[in-house]
């Protein structure tokens, strides 16, 4: 009886988490019939002129991610780094403490300190106009996505056999050196998990996009210029409009995000075989 | 030159470290300069009196009581939706899964975690249009659907860290019951559970903090700037992260921007005191392993 | 020729989580000998080793005090003075481990880690140093045609062999030796004691081991450890 209940609360999980998958497709199946699918995913965002392509916004949410990873990927190696082998024992700790509280920082909270204290430093002193941008979108996410890679990186790094750490000090390697040429080549696999893991995180959030990035519809030519992500777009058109074509577009947006955490989840399972929710 | 690049790699992760200690610290203690001033009762419940308040003989309008009092009975529907699902989900995928279905439901599972919270929004926004086009003008978005697809958003949490605490069981303790003669769900319940209490209780705390901090997903369920109390499920409500939110490009004063920031720091502090709670009760529970 | 003193022991304690493992130890090793330690397991005969090249740091919350002075060029040197950084230390006194702990690389580069780890040597010299140490430990003619493979994949004894090697490489005056040969078959084990006889003549060794046997074979001095004492036997 009660393993019924139990595999009922399983499958309805399950079958709900496909639910939204097909929601999305039903509610959207208007773009696929009538064959502007592909016109969306490559257009431009015109509402006036009947043009509602997503394009800007798959350029804005693709640019924002990987700015922020390559930001976030030199000083996340380097805090791993830190925690995992060149920092005194107790000092390890402390800095892991600090890794878990930065993660456990609301997003909005880094968002709203970012606007008044990021954006005017960004207006005036390095790119000008409004200070909303992608590059400072890309800053604070940055931050943002780097304790979920730091988390990956240690657990690599500390992963390595306790025998091996223990040869490498007895032969008079330095910690660095126990790190770059035995820890190091060891922890691939969960640096490559950890790098999908930061770019999934960056791709998936709304927040610092929408409050950061300027939300400009038209596709961003670089770094400095003002635009949007997919995510912030679903927000902003449903704060705006809940019908027509205008409306069914955000069910792209939604059905493109779907389809890259299932990417990247199949991806980790292919990496490392571990779950998403250990961070 | 081999020396000179560990010299570099010593310097730039030592940097790192300091460079995030550094933002961290300057963040905090500028949400404290901005914010630390209107840190207090008057915060809270602005110049109603506090059991007055509680009690809901006044209304409170300049204050964070009404958000405050939202977030809580926001999380406190989405927790006790997603935590009776997600335990028993988590003890079929321990317990009885097995072959491809546990690999299939793995894989969802892992899906959902990691869906962008934004997508969850919507996939509750449309359901509130579906159920306005089977019931019409009963339904829009309100308390009732952001609390469920918040539970949605942390259910997969529940049932990982249920699912872990479980499989984490030695086999020989596993073990003990049954060969008393214990049927399997007696030793699910009297045994297993138990012994990994804390293991549970640490993942539903920090589920606790992403339902308390999630704004992507309320947005589009139904919280608003300014509704008062949460009255009835089938209202709109306010919440203190969409509230800070709405303040950074909302705001009309110095007065309201500045009680942003100390909107800020009580959320802040609220996530960080369940993240010391779930630590506490992780290190409890790693002493306990210890003396075995 | 008479032998020289190596390492003296003065007064050395060392408590482990506020028990304490070893008392008032006060210990002369001479050059160019085996010195085995034995006694009943769990009674801190690693622990004794590891105090030697400081080991004990990087894994336990160890409390220690006293004395270990090492010659080196003629000179007694404080083991845990500023004058002998930890790293330079360990490659004065190299260590063997209980079960062989090859790194996860090649054979090749096993042996020439130590050497990347000074930074010294061009990609040729290494090559002929690698081939004189594998020779020395007798181990050259069964890996010859397979330096390139994964060191793991090589037998129990000749791992062990090449965890020698490997600790020789940097040309240690000390080597400590924590049960070289007890995960070891016999023929195995007897290979290791003739190649540590042999290396009495470059350095002093200071070996762990339960084996009575064994340790009479090999051993010039030989003591026990019970009681957090060290008692010499005959």
């Amino acid at each position: 009886m009660s393993a019924h209940i139990f595999r009922l609360a399983a499958f309805a999980s399950g079958f709900l988490t496909i639910a939204v998958f097909v929601m999305m497709l039903v509610l959207g199946w208007p773009l696929f019939t009538s064959g502007q699918f592909f016109a969306i995913l490559t257009g431009e965002w015109r509402p006036s002129n009947e043009l509602f392509g997503i394009f800007p916004m798959l350029v804005g949410s693709a640019l924002v991610s990987v700015l922020a990873l390559c930001f976030s990927l030199p000083v996340s190696l380097g805090t791993a780094f830190v925690v995992a082998t060149l920092a005194p024992r107790p000092l390890r700790r402390a800095v892991q403490l600090m890794v878990r509280f930065m993660a456990g920082i609301p997003t909005v909270i880094y968002g709203f300190v970012a606007i008044f204290l990021l954006v005017p430093f960004m207006r005036e002193q390095l790119t000008g106009g409004s200070g909303l941008n992608i590059l400072t979108a890309s800053l604070v996410l940055a931050l943002l996505i780097a304790p979920t890679m730091i988390v990956f990186f240690v657990s690599g790094l500390q992963n390595v056999e306790e025998r091996y750490r223990l040869a490498v000090d007895a032969l008079g390697g330095r910690p660095v050196q126990k790190l770059l040429y035995l820890q190091l080549p060891q922890a691939w696999p969960e640096i490559t998990a950890g790098i999908i893991m930061g770019l999934g995180r960056a791709m998936g959030d709304t927040l610092i996009s929408l409050m950061l990035a300027g939300n400009s519809v038209a596709a961003p030519q670089a770094a400095v210029d003002s635009g949007r992500t997919l995510t912030a777009h679903i927000a902003l058109v449903i704060a705006a409009d809940f019908d027509g074509m205008q409306f069914k577009s955000i069910f792209a947006c939604g059905l493109i995000l779907y389809v890259f955490t299932a990417i990247v989840v199949m991806l980790l399972r292919l990496i490392i075989g571990r779950s998403m929710c250990q961070v | 030159m081999r020396r000179w690049f560990e010299r570099g790699i010593v310097f730039w992760s030592w940097g790192s470290a300091v460079l995030l200690l550094a933002i961290l610290l300057s963040l905090l203690s500028y949400l404290v300069y901005r914010g630390g001033g209107v840190v207090g009762i008057g915060l809270v419940f602005g110049d109603v009196p506090p059991f007055d308040a509680l009690l809901l003989r006044r209304q409170v309008f300049s204050g964070l009581f009404p958000a405050i009092a939202g977030t809580f009975a926001l999380v406190l529907l989405a927790v006790g939706l997603a935590v009776p699902v997600g335990l028993a989900a988590g003890i079929f995928m321990a317990e009885y899964a097995e072959g491809q279905i546990k690999w299939l439901l793995t894989v969802l599972f892992d899906v959902l975690a990691g869906l962008p919270s934004i997508v969850v929004g919507l996939a509750g926004f449309s359901l509130t249009l579906i159920l306005h086009q089977m019931f019409p003008g009963r339904l829009g978005p309100c308390l009732l659907i952001s609390a469920l697809a918040i539970g949605f958003l942390i259910l997969p949490y529940v049932i990982h860290s249920t699912q872990m605490a479980l499989e984490s069981v030695p086999p020989a303790l596993r073990r003990t019951a049954l060969a008393l003669g214990a049927t399997r769900l007696e030793n699910i319940r009297q045994v297993l559970l138990p012994t990994r209490l804390p293991d549970l209780l640490g993942g539903v705390i920090l589920a606790i903090g992403r339902a308390a901090e999630d704004t992507a997903v309320i947005m589009l369920t139904g919280v608003v700037a300014s509704a008062g109390l949460p009255r009835s499920l089938f209202e709109q409500f306010e919440a203190l992260p969409f509230y800070i939110y709405y303040i950074s490009s909302q705001y009309a004063d110095p007065r309201e921007l500045q009680m942003g920031f100390g909107a800020a720091i009580l959320l802040l502090v609220v996530c960080a005191l369940l993240l010391v709670i779930a630590f506490i009760i992780q290190q409890t529970l790693s002493r306990r392993l210890s003396r075995f | 020729m008479s032998k020289e003193i190596k390492i003296i022991t003065e007064k050395l304690h060392f408590a482990y989580q506020g028990r304490a493992v070893l008392e008032d130890i006060d210990l002369t090793l001479l050059d160019n000998s085996i010195i085995a330690v034995t006694g009943p397991s769990g009674t801190g005969k690693s622990t004794l080793l590891s105090v030697f090249n400081r080991l004990w740091e990087e894994s336990s919350d160890g409390v220690f005090a006293g004395q270990v002075l090492i010659r080196l060029s003629g000179r007694l040197v404080d083991i845990y003075g500023p004058e002998l950084p930890v790293d330079a230390l360990r490659r004065k006194v190299g260590m063997v481990f209980q079960i062989p702990n090859p790194l996860p690389m090649t054979i090749f580069k096993n042996i020439a880690f130590p050497l990347m780890l000074k930074g010294l040597r061009t990609k040729s010299e290494v090559a002929g140093m690698v081939e004189t140490m594998l020779t020395r430990v007798h181990l050259f003619d069964e890996v010859k045609d397979r330096l390139n493979h994964d060191a793991r994949s090589l037998s129990g004894g000749q791992q062990q062999r090449l965890c020698i090697a490997r600790a020789l490489m940097v040309d240690p005056e000390v080597l400590l030796l924590d049960e070289p040969t007890s995960s070891l078959d016999s023929k195995a084990s007897e290979k290791i004691e003739d190649l540590l006889v042999e290396l009495k003549e470059k350095c002093t060794l200071l070996m762990v081991s339960h084996y009575q046997d064994q340790v009479r074979r090999i051993a010039d001095e030989v003591y026990e450890l019970a009681d957090r004492q060290l008692y010499r036997m005959s």
